[in-house]
């Protein structure tokens, strides 16, 4: 299915996640599932973002004590797991430590391994391969720990992630069963979906050639509401 | 009966243990994480064995959230038993409640919201969750 809704659309309302995967597949890249629907206070930032045709932070995005790890090999991977985990405190509460290291683990590893391409577009690095990036392939790792949940963020330097592969994937995964894992070698095509579900806020900001940068919020369960969520992708070019 | 501990990833190979042939029981208790590749491996693993009977047992958190999250994670499985998450509301100390097949297959699940915190002894310990969705891999 080709995404074909305008990329300016957002949707506002009362969603689940499987409707609002439906609406990614369908193109939409906005997506504010609250019940103050367009009046909530990311759907304005959002609006404002595609107004004014440049990024604003979201609430969730904003914390005085950010901290940023840059990783320069895949070996590296699990030991800045262990780093973030040890420094947002949640070592200690199971259910959040597991989502936040299933959630690092796939965004981490999917900038390792699909965020460079060669001239023909495939995959620089294949997912096996121990590698050693150069400094213009270096990741950034941001976290931060908040009140009621930790904030994420995975940039890579490659750029290469379209809407297109997400709402694909999208498709795919909230569609029968049977479709949902890719057969292909290298990524299943769940990574960024696992992350979506787990997540209360994801954003994706692409600048194609130059960047990707995926930011999240992971909410603790004093303050989670399976209600209220965001998606939003943003492609510059 | 095949207990898997560690991690399932893309490194994660199954063919010693379809050469076991069936029925086969998979105890998760000692598994701690799987990654997206891991559950495509799995997956695969999975469609190579249809024609054996399997049952999946002790499925901790993590394992029940892929179930909710890729139904096919539980391919032609039969699942015994799962643990459940409870959390106390005073010293947030946790608990993971075993629960047989019988309290959550092909019904509403029969589970305890609350239970007393034996930690310390002065809060109730809450279902760390909601009862319909994380059993719906049972629907």
């Amino acid at each position: 299915m080709q995404p074909n809704a305008p990329p300016e659309t957002i949707a506002c309302g009362l969603f689940s996640k499987k409707e609002a995967a439906g609406l990614i597949a369908g193109g939409t890249r906005h997506i504010h599932s609250s019940p103050h629907a367009s009046h909530d206070a990311c759907a304005k930032v959002t609006q404002e973002s595609l107004a004014k045709k440049s990024l604003h932070p979201y609430p969730w995005e904003q914390h005085r004590d950010t901290h940023e790890l840059f990783l320069n090999a895949s070996a590296q991977r699990y030991q800045f797991i262990n780093q973030v985990i040890q420094r947002t405190g949640v070592s200690t509460k199971r259910d959040l430590k597991e989502k936040l290291e299933s959630l690092l683990e796939e965004l981490v590893t999917n900038s390792i391994y699909h965020a460079y391409q060669n001239a023909d577009a495939s995959p620089r690095y294949a997912r096996k391969d121990s590698i050693v990036l150069s400094e213009a392939e270096r990741i950034t790792i941001r976290f931060a720990s908040g009140k009621s949940g930790i904030f994420l963020q995975v940039s890579d330097q490659g750029g290469s992630f379209k809407f297109s592969d997400v709402a694909k994937s999208f498709g795919r995964c909230y569609g029968s069963s049977h479709q949902q894992i890719e057969a292909k070698e290298g990524g299943a095509g769940l990574g960024l979906y696992m992350s979506y579900e787990v997540t209360t806020h994801l954003k994706v900001v692409s600048v194609a050639g130059r960047e990707t940068s995926i930011s999240c919020w992971l909410a603790d369960k004093t303050a989670y509401a399976p209600e209220v969520f965001s998606f939003n992708f943003f492609e510059w070019r | 009966m095949v207990q898997l501990k560690g991690v399932i990833d893309e490194d994660a190979q199954f063919e010693a243990i379809s050469k076991l042939g069936g029925p086969l029981i998979f105890n998760f208790k000692g598994l701690t994480a799987i990654n997206s590749c891991g559950v495509r491996n799995w997956v695969n693993f999975l469609k190579e064995i249809q024609k054996t009977e399997i049952t999946f047992e002790e499925c901790p958190p993590l394992i029940v959230r892929q179930m909710n999250m890729v139904p096919s994670f539980v391919g032609h499985a039969k699942v015994s038993s799962v643990y459940v998450p409870y959390v106390c509301d005073n010293c947030d100390t946790e608990k993971l409640v075993l629960v047989d097949h019988s309290k959550f297959v092909g019904r509403d699940p029969e589970i305890a919201e609350a239970i007393p915190c034996e930690s310390c002894k002065k809060g109730e310990m809450e279902l760390d969750g909601h009862p319909q969705q994380y059993f719906a891999f049972s629907k």
